[in-house]
Formats: C-alpha cells, structure tokens, sequence
C-alpha cells in the first residue's frame, strides 16, 4: 500500500520542496510537539545569552545591559591576575582530569561487567543498588562521606587504630582529599552512567556473538571483540560531551565536603565564583568567569570531536 | 552544581530583563520636594495602593490576612502582598537583578550598600522634609541614638537620605560569654571565679548558672588541660577535648580573641597604625597560643570539618568542656532549642550543669566581646523603591512610624493580647506568645509581614524571655558591662563618607579565604606561624586588604560617632 508520500513523490517527482511541504503536513502534530520545546529552548538559552554582554561591563541594574559601561576587559584582567583564580583554575584542570582518567571508564567497565551476569535476579539487585547513590544529594551524602572518614567514629580509622595505627583526619588532608572526591564520585554515578552503556549493549545484534562463538571466541574475547567495539561509539560520544565539562569538576560535590585546610588542592572554578563572586552580588563577574569557562568547554568539544573525526567515522557531527 | 547553576541561571535570566529596565531614578531622588502640596500628616483622604514587604519576611503573608485589613482600614491604602523569600538568596538576585522591587523592602543580610543600589537606579531617597512631618517618632529616634541624624544620607545632600534605619536594642551589650561545663568543674575541684546564680528555677534553666566573674586565660588553661586529661565525665577514657571550634563562624573564639583585644573584622591603631584584627600582631598571638593548645591535644581535631550545626551535635554527647552561648541561650528560650550548650541539659535526665562567665582576661586584664554593631546601635536598612512617588512615600512613612515606632501597634506584631496571643509569664514583663490558630509570623495573621527590624527596649520585651532580660540586665546588657567590655572599631564609615563598605563587599571572598586557610593551617600546625607570618599579611594586602585599610584610614573615629 502507498504511503502518502510515496503518492505524492510519484506525482511530481522533480519537486523536493513539495515533498518536504508533505511531509510536513503530515506529520503536523509531531512537528507542533517539537515546537513547544524549541521554543522554550529559544527562550531560556538563546534570549538570555544578550546578558553575556555583563561580562565586559560594569553592570548596574538601574542601566540595564546596553547602557552600563564597558569596562575594557577589566573582569577578565582581574580574574587573571587573582592567584586564587589560577589556583582554582589549575585544581579544576587536576581534579577534572583524574576524573576523566578514573571516574569515565568505571561505568563502562560496569556495564559490560553487568552484562556478563547470567542470574537476572542477581544483575536486577546490583543494578539498582548502584543507582541509589545517584538520587541522593551531596548534602546527605557528604554527612556519610564525612562520617565514615572522620577521625573519632568512622569505619576507616576504626580499623587503622584497631591494627595499632594512629587516625588520620582524612577530610582535612591535602594527599587523601582528592582520591576521597574521586572515589565518592565514582561510587555515587557509577550505576547512574552505566544505564547508557548498558542500552546499547542490549542493541547489539545477538549475531554477532553467536559468530564469535563459532570462531572459538570465550566470553572474554567476545567481551573485547564484540561488546566493547559495538559500544565505542557512544562511548565517544560521552567522552567528548565530558570534556566539554572539563571545567566543571563537581561544584556540589567539593562545597558539602572541602573546608579551609584543602582549599590549595580542593578550591576549584565553581567554588572560587561562588565566594567571591555570587555571594556578593557580582553578577558582571560571575558571568565572565562562567563566559571563560563556557569558551573553553566549546573549545575542547569542537577540538576533540575534529580530532576523533580525522582518526575514525565517530563523533558528535 | 545544580545550586550555582541555579544562581548563575538566575542571573542570565535576570539579565535578559534588564533589557527593560531603565534609569529612571531621577524622577524620585534628589528633586526639592514640594511639600505644601503634599497631605497633611493623617490625611488619608486618597486610597493609595502599596506593595509592600517587611524586612524578615518570606513571601508567605496571605491576601487579606489580620494586619492587612486593618492597616488597610487605617491607612486607607490597598496593600499588595510581596511573595517573595527575603531569605532566599536566588529570589533576592532575581528581584534585584531585574530591577523589580517592591514599594519598600530589606534584605536579611546586606548584600548591597544603599549608595551602590541608589547608583544602580534601584532605590529613591527619603527628604528629612518629609520625614519630619511624616515620621516624627522616627526622627526622634534618631536624634537619641546619634549619628542617626547623619547616617544614610544621600552623597553630597544633607536633606535626602538613601534608607530607613533600625535601632538594635536587643543586641545592646555582649552578644556572647564562655560558657564550662559546671558539673566537670566541681568534679576536678575547680572552683567558679566567683558567686554563681541559677538561671532559672525549672524548663532545663535549673542546671545553668552564671556569674560576672571570670577566668584568667592561665586559668583556663589549666581548666582544659583537667577537661582534657583527667577524665572528667568519669567513664576511664582518655575521649573528652576542652573545645571544639566550628569552621564556617567564628563565635566560637570571640571571648578567646576578646582577651586580646581583638574583635573579628574590626579595626584598631597598632604601632601606630590603622590595622585590622586579622593582620595584626596581637591575633598572632592569638593565633600562636590556639595552636599551642591543638600540639597539646586541647582542641578536638574534628573541628575542621564541622560547621556550627554539627559542632551543636557534637557538644550534645558530652565530650566538650567549653562553648559560648548567647543570653537567650542560657535562658533557654525557645527559638535557640537544639543549640549549643544549652542542648546538653534539655533532657531532663542529665545530670550535666553549664557555667557561663564573663569573657576571659587576659595578659594585659583585656577581656571583652566585639559589639554586634561597630558604631552605637543603630543598624540594617529599608529601602523605598525608586518608583514611589512622594504621596506614596508620604503614606509608607506614616505607616512605618506607626508600625514600627509607636508601641501602640503592637497588635502588628502580636495581635491583641488575650485574643491573639499571650504572656508567656508576668505581663508585660515576659514574652509574647501568639496563639497555635494564628501565624505566628505572616499567613492568616499578617503578623511581622510588614515591619523593619527596630525595636526600643519595650518591643524587646515582647519577644525576649523574663529569664534573658534579667540575664541581660544582671550581667549581658549592664552599663559597666558595656563599657568596659565591648570592643568596637577603632574607625568605621557609617555617614558614606568613604567607599569601606564597597571595598569590603569587592574584597570579602578573596580576603575571607586568605584569612580561613591561614587560621586553619596555623591551628592545627601545618605551618610555622612565625615564619609564614609576613608571607600571610603581605598577601592579604597585595588582593585587596590595602584598598580596605585605606578607605576605613578616611573614616571618622568610632568614639567621636558615638559622642
């Protein structure tokens, strides 16, 4: 049976447009639905990107953003010559960064890991224990991360004096704070960000392990050879939104947990802003610092996704 | 992330507002007002519709509630009700980014001065014209707490001034003293410095005690030193530490600095010069005696990961010896349930007893508590919104003067006594307690939806325990308390004479930081304090400190303020 569009190619083959017109109207109501969001989408990230303006600015309220003067860069001059901005920005890049080596393979591995299970039951129960940390704020879970490393109650210096040794006050060290926000990080998206990579192990075509297994293939080789290929792509799709971020390494996160003693390895973009500027009604300053932080995050986006691009047919566009 | 992304959204967002907003201030500031055509005081002959907001409100006040009514009646005025949060930070950004602000307002905290919101075109000034005729209760409060007259005025005008003001009684006098654990004191034998009294005689008042006397710091080194190695709950273990400071406040150390002399952020001469506590040599001092007491095991090491609430839970399983406490905390009134110290004996099976004293003494006998407010004790702002127009004004000020300054509006705040609310004890010699069917603030009632903080000793009264008001009068708030024992700045602009407080507002986060880490790292003795010392101040100069110390250099002496 012929589609309408089908008819309608047959009937004026040499006219695309009318094709597209057609098309259209038959698919009003999805087109209509799409609407809705593209123009909320048009509302609140397009319109308010005109206040970007305040970063080269000293905005006044009063002025509006046309009329408050430009300041000649002067934002941008201050953040770089604050040393506790270079300090922020060189923690965010460190802490990001261990992240990304650490923290973006976990659930992947995860995922094929889950996979692998051959009880449903057993896999069902691990996977919705792994998702439990992610609905959970960093303000109750920075309580628990406090408390299972604090010096007087928690579990690991209970063992560390059992066996003789001295408690250490983990949450106020400078060497044991970092691998603490890695791991919790882990812990805490690690069920959450393996969701994605377990969808599209489900998609992958059964036939192909069926010809592995014919080739002799294990369930390690096929693991290596068939999962973790037939994924890559969307692992890199992830992996080049992540960089995209790379400047935002878990303001929620280091705010609940941090405190004065780590800020030389903990005090990061996010945090940095959120003292110095927010708090004090600094909207002008506070957009620069996140203007720069945006720039960058494109700037990483387009690079990696180009150099992907050059070296395999994966990518973003 | 969610949370600064929520910020940052509100500001983009409010951004795009701003397209609209204009400068349009000059229509209400600054013009001679004409005020024979405007109508006499208690003319209320025009209706005038206001929208209004009181100065600790959160957008909860019900349309038509009591209050309303009534000041609609009386005024002749149709109130709007403001449903915004004055206590959430992104609403306040919202509404003082886009520049739409209701006809009068306050904000808990003071995130702008009045000259950067005047300059910003956000709010009008006030004419003493008008003030005079309008507000007469209000000008003569004013000229009995000076500077009054002469604070907030307008750059450059001696008639126009850019806020309402409020007059802290309930902060006059010391806002915090040391409190031991008593029942650990008569343990090891340590006697109180002098006559002890109960606070009161039942409600967990009974196992609280006070006196005006106090320790010596020698002394009390000695008293942690028994609270941390002698074991004084008795239970064989080595698990109790003198004091367990907070992170995020410093209330914890205000007597402890006090017998130094110092106070925090205040300013003082020092080798003949302008300096600020944080970078002078007696909190070094300071500092080198805190890190001392940590080397020798007197601080509870967890301190640097507790904030003030989980330093209150912390207190409360009886491991601590030492904290400071307010007035009311002693007196356990309601509203400061669940803090330290007092949480320690509200359950009525503990046998644990609090002493609170005077501040501690130091070397040179210094002993004191920063004042809540550096010059006398007139604080906080409320705004009149750039679009009020003068009939307008003339209507917000006699209602301010009446709500605020007259006594007999009480019913604003509480309702009628006997309907809407009662004495909690004696008659007016106790606190109001307003009745479960009413609001207790906003909702159906309306009560407190539409006042400033200012309160005379009488208001005080209303919300202020028997038992904190003699606690205040036997000790706290007596006059020889105050003048021997409150430290204020040596210099501060309270007449906008100079740019301190914008300095301080641009500077605040990067100094507070340098200023944090330094403290934390030279407690716990990650560094040598000696050695890191001119490192430190020169730091906290080179980001800011010097532009602070100049501007507060221009300003006029506190003790001549105050004359």
């Amino acid at each position: 049976m012929q589609t309408a569009i089908e008819r309608a190619v047959e009937a004026k083959p040499k006219r695309k447009e009318n094709i597209n017109w057609v098309r259209m109207k038959k698919m009003k109501m999805l087109y209509f639905m799409m609407a809705i969001p593209m123009v909320m989408l048009f509302i609140f990230h397009y319109i308010p990107m005109y206040g970007v303006l305040i970063a080269f600015k000293n905005f006044s309220p009063g002025l509006g953003i046309w009329d408050s003067p430009w300041n000649n860069f002067e934002h941008f001059k201050r953040l770089f010559s604050d040393f506790l901005f270079i300090r922020a920005l060189q923690n965010t890049i460190v802490i990001s960064l261990l992240k990304l080596l650490i923290v973006f393979p976990a659930p992947i591995i995860f995922a094929i890991l889950l996979n692998e299970i051959k009880s449903e039951k057993f896999k069902k129960v691990s996977q919705s224990i792994s998702y439990l940390p992610h609905f959970m704020s960093w303000v109750i879970l920075s309580a628990m991360v406090i408390e299972v490393f604090s010096p007087q109650r928690g579990i690991i210096n209970y063992i560390i004096t059992f066996f003789g040794g001295d408690a250490i006050n983990f949450m106020s060290d400078k060497a044991s704070f970092i691998p603490i926000l890695i791991l919790t990080d882990m812990w805490k998206e690690l069920g959450w960000g393996a969701i994605i990579y377990l969808a599209t192990i489900t998609s992958i075509d059964p036939q192909l392990y069926e010809a592995a297994e014919i080739d002799g293939a294990g369930r390690f080789r096929k693991m290596i050879h068939v999962t973790l290929p037939s994924i890559m792509p969307m692992v890199i799709i992830m992996f080049i939104l992540r960089l995209g971020a790379v400047l935002n390494a878990g303001f929620d996160q280091i705010l609940n947990l941090y405190n004065p003693l780590v800020y030389e390895v903990a005090d990061i973009i996010d945090t940095y802003v959120y003292r110095s500027g927010l708090e004090q009604f600094q909207f002008d300053y506070a957009t620069a610092v996140g203007l720069f932080k945006n720039v960058v995050g494109i700037a990483l986006i387009l690079t990696a996704n180009a150099i992907i691009r050059r070296k395999s047919e994966h990518g973003i566009w | 992330m969610k949370k600064y992304a929520k910020v940052l959204s509100t500001a983009a967002l409010a951004s795009a507002l701003f397209l609209t907003a204009c400068s349009n201030n000059e229509a209400t500031s600054g013009k001679k007002v004409d005020i024979a055509s405007l109508p006499d005081a208690g003319d209320y002959s025009d209706i005038i519709e206001l929208n209004l907001s009181g100065s600790v409100t959160k957008g909860k006040a019900e349309d038509g509630n009591y209050v309303q009514k009534r000041l609609e009646e009386q005024f002749n005025v149709k109130i709007i009700n403001t449903k915004v949060d004055t206590w959430n930070k992104d609403q306040v950004n919202l509404m003082v980014a886009s520049g739409d602000l209701p006809d009068t307002f306050a904000f808990n905290g003071e995130p702008k001065t009045a000259k950067e919101l005047f300059d910003a075109g956000l709010i009008r000034t006030i004419p003493k014209e008008m003030l005079e005729k309008y507000a007469p209760r209000y000008m003569k409060m004013l000229e009995e707490n000076p500077p009054g007259l002469d604070m907030n005025k307008s750059a450059g005008s001696d008639n126009e001034y850019l806020s309402l003001i409020g007059l802290y009684s309930h902060v006059d006098g010391l806002t915090w003293t040391p409190t031991f654990r008593l029942d650990w004191l008569e343990k090891l034998g340590i006697d109180p410095p002098g006559e002890i009294k109960q606070v009161g005689p039942s409600g967990a008042r009974e196992k609280i005690y006070y006196t005006d006397k106090a320790y010596t710091l020698e002394e009390v080194e000695e008293i942690f030193k028994a609270f941390t190695f002698d074991d004084p709950d008795g239970n064989g273990k080595n698990d109790t530490y003198a004091i367990s400071p907070y992170n995020d406040q410093m209330h914890w150390a205000v007597s402890l600095m006090g017998a130094f002399g110092l106070a925090p952020d205040y300013n003082f001469i020092e080798d003949d010069q302008l300096v600020v506590t944080e970078i002078s040599k007696k909190y070094k001092e300071y500092l080198k005696l805190l890190a001392k007491w940590y080397d020798m095991g007197l601080i509870d090491p967890e301190f640097t990961t507790l904030d003030i609430k989980k330093s209150w839970e912390k207190y409360k399983q009886g491991k601590i010896g030492y904290y400071t406490a307010q007035s009311s905390y002693l007196a356990n009134d309601d509203w400061t349930k669940g803090r330290a110290p007092q949480n320690l004996v509200e359950n009525p099976n503990s046998t644990a007893k609090i002493l609170a004293t005077a501040p501690e003494i130091g070397k040179d006998g210094k002993q004191g508590v920063a004042s809540f407010i550096p010059v006398g004790n007139l604080a906080d702002a409320f705004y009149v919104s750039k679009d009020v127009t003068d009939e307008e004004l003339a209507r917000i000020l006699q209602i301010f003067d009446y709500i605020n300054l007259d006594n007999d509006a009480r019913w604003t705040l509480y309702g009628e006594v006997g309907v809407h609310s009662d004495w909690e004890g004696e008659p007016e010699k106790s606190a109001l307690i307003v009745r479960p069917e009413y609001a207790a603030e906003e909702g159906n009632s309306g009560f407190w939806a539409y006042n400033f903080r200012t309160y005379d000793k009488e208001r005080v009264q209303w919300f202020t325990s028997e038992y904190t008001m003699n606690l205040r009068k036997e000790f706290f708030a007596r006059d020889d308390v105050k003048e021997n024992m409150l430290i204020r700045p040596y210099k501060w602009d309270v007449l906008n004479k100079t740019k301190m407080k914008e300095m301080q507002l641009r500077y605040k986060g990067n100094l507070k930081t340098i200023v944090d880490e330094f403290r934390m790292k030279a407690i716990v003795g990650e560094i040598d304090i000696d050695k890191e010392w001119d490192k430190y101040v020169e730091n906290w100069l080179n980001n800011g400190g010097k532009d602070v110390l100049a501007e507060m250099d221009k300003a006029d002496k506190v003790s001549d303020l105050m004359k």
